[in-house]
């Protein structure tokens, strides 16, 4: 067998049985050509090629000038073919690495969020806790209304309890989500939508919402461009703490009405907001998280994001500066949703003294994706609460007429 | 103007009816299907709104649309 043929035979077994030079074709490789022996070969081959170019002008007369350059060429493409299969292996390798740190650096993300966004020790049966008891006081009540009006009344201060309950739950979950110490008191407090039609229909409320509504700019005519009032009711708020066995309310708060303006068209265009921090721009909008209250509302934050009167600003700042005690909040807006029609039951909203949450936006997401089953539950005790509330008015109107 | 109190308008809205229930439940298998699928299923019943060192709001996340 000649050379030549024992040279195809063998390039045919190293393409395992495809044509010859078909692995060319496929961008495979005979050899690893980055390996040693392969870098040894480069190097006599470079050391031969200068050799030869150094010996030119000595070449023996007897060697032809068309050996000598065939030699020289064959000798180039051996060394530029070595090199440059070198360089594509190397660049695959490069980027085989590149792609690898990239996977990794993926996945490291994706453990991060998990273990940011992960239920914390005992949150879970935090949850299972508060749902479950709740949803059996739920269950209790069932979905009769009494007609009499000591049972309505009865039945108002457990749909109250059932929002408390709720609200406790929340509270206790945002403690652990936020990773404060178990120690740290957390406060959870539902601020009820009150809307013009509602403050129309009953003179007794208006009069109240007159007497009790603050950071208004129009002190004569407080309802003047307003689409309804957020209800701040010590009654509806709760402090968690490690030392409390039972929940309290939260001492901090005296009853008042926050004012909700008309919404406008005007509004989306504008770069600053008429909805004052934090529960009526919650309503306004649907969800914001504060993690460093006392450095996110100030006077220069107030100036610059916020459409206000300077006298509504001084009480805004005096309300969050004398309180000192929010130190992270999120307001949540909650609506009732039924097939397309809304209707907006009031403003949820959470908060701690202790500044910053340690896993920011992630925490409080999942904190609200856990809580959610504990929230809707609790749109449905104030549904339940607001129509019972209604229909013990009635009957007390009914009751008066027919005196 | 809506003129009607909220306890109205709840009252309206817990009427409900059949063909609403058959929307949710198909709406349900739609939506399973799809997490099944591993497409993203947006929950969310409010914008999300996180607030700026500087106090100024960035929207980091949009409600669901239906």
């Amino acid at each position: 067998m000649t050379p030549l043929k024992q040279l195809e035979k063998w390039l045919y077994k190293k393409s395992e049985g495809k044509p010859v030079l078909q692995w060319f074709v496929d961008g495979e490789f005979l050899f690893d050509y980055t390996s040693p022996p392969l870098k040894i070969v480069e190097l006599v081959l470079t050391l031969f090629l200068g050799v030869v170019i150094t010996y030119w002008w000595r070449l023996p007369s007897e060697i032809p000038i068309s050996l000598y350059l065939s030699v020289l060429v064959i000798t180039l493409l051996l060394v530029g073919g070595i090199n440059y299969f070198q360089h594509v292996i190397g660049s695959e390798k490069q980027d085989t690495l590149n792609g690898l740190i990239k996977s990794v650096s993926r996945n490291q993300d994706d453990l991060t969020k998990l273990l940011a966004t992960m239920p914390p020790p005992h949150a879970m049966e935090t949850f299972i806790l508060s749902y479950s008891e709740t949803l059996d006081l739920k269950r209790n009540l069932g979905s009769y209304i009494p007609e009499d009006a000591e049972g309505l009344e009865q039945r108002l201060k457990y749909l109250k309890t059932g929002v408390l309950m709720c609200l406790h739950g929340l509270a206790r979950l945002y403690v652990q989500y936020e990773h404060k110490p178990r120690s740290t008191t957390c406060y959870a407090h539902w601020l009820e939508y009150r809307g013009m039609a509602d403050l129309d229909a009953d003179d007794g409320l208006k009069q109240a919402v007159r007497d009790k509504i603050q950071f208004v700019e129009n002190k004569d005519d407080p309802l003047y461009g307003l689409a309804g009032v957020l209800h701040v009711n010590p009654e509806m708020t709760v402090q968690v703490g490690r030392t409390q066995a039972k929940p309290k309310a939260d001492e901090n708060v005296t009853e008042m009405y926050l004012p909700f303006p008309e919404v406008r068209k005007s509004d989306a265009a504008s770069t600053k907001t008429r909805f004052l921090p934090v529960a009526p721009l919650a309503f306004h909008l649907g969800q914001v998280d504060y993690n460093n209250v006392s450095q996110q509302i100030t006077k220069d934050s107030l100036r610059n994001e916020w459409n206000i009167s300077s006298e509504v600003m001084d009480e805004v700042l005096e309300f969050f500066g004398t309180r000192g005690s929010v130190g992270s909040v999120v307001g949540y807006k909650l609506s009732l949703n039924i097939e397309g029609d809304t209707e907006h039951l009031g403003v949820l909203v959470v908060f701690s003294k202790s500044e910053d949450s340690k896993d920011g936006k992630a925490a409080i997401d999942a904190y609200l994706n856990l809580c959610r089953p504990l929230i809707e539950l609790k749109k449905e005790f104030i549904s339940d609460m607001v129509l019972v509330r209604a229909a013990l008015s009635e009957l007390k109107a009914a009751t008066e007429s027919e005196v | 103007m809506d003129k009607l109190t909220t306890a109205e308008r709840i009252k309206k809205l817990r009427m409900g009816n059949p063909q609403s229930a058959a929307k949710i439940v198909e709406r349900y298998y739609e939506k399973s299907q799809a997490q099944m699928n591993g497409e993203f299923v947006n929950l969310r019943d409010n914008d999300h709104y996180v607030a700026r060192p500087d106090g100024s709001l960035e929207k980091v996340a949009e409600a669901a649309t239906s």
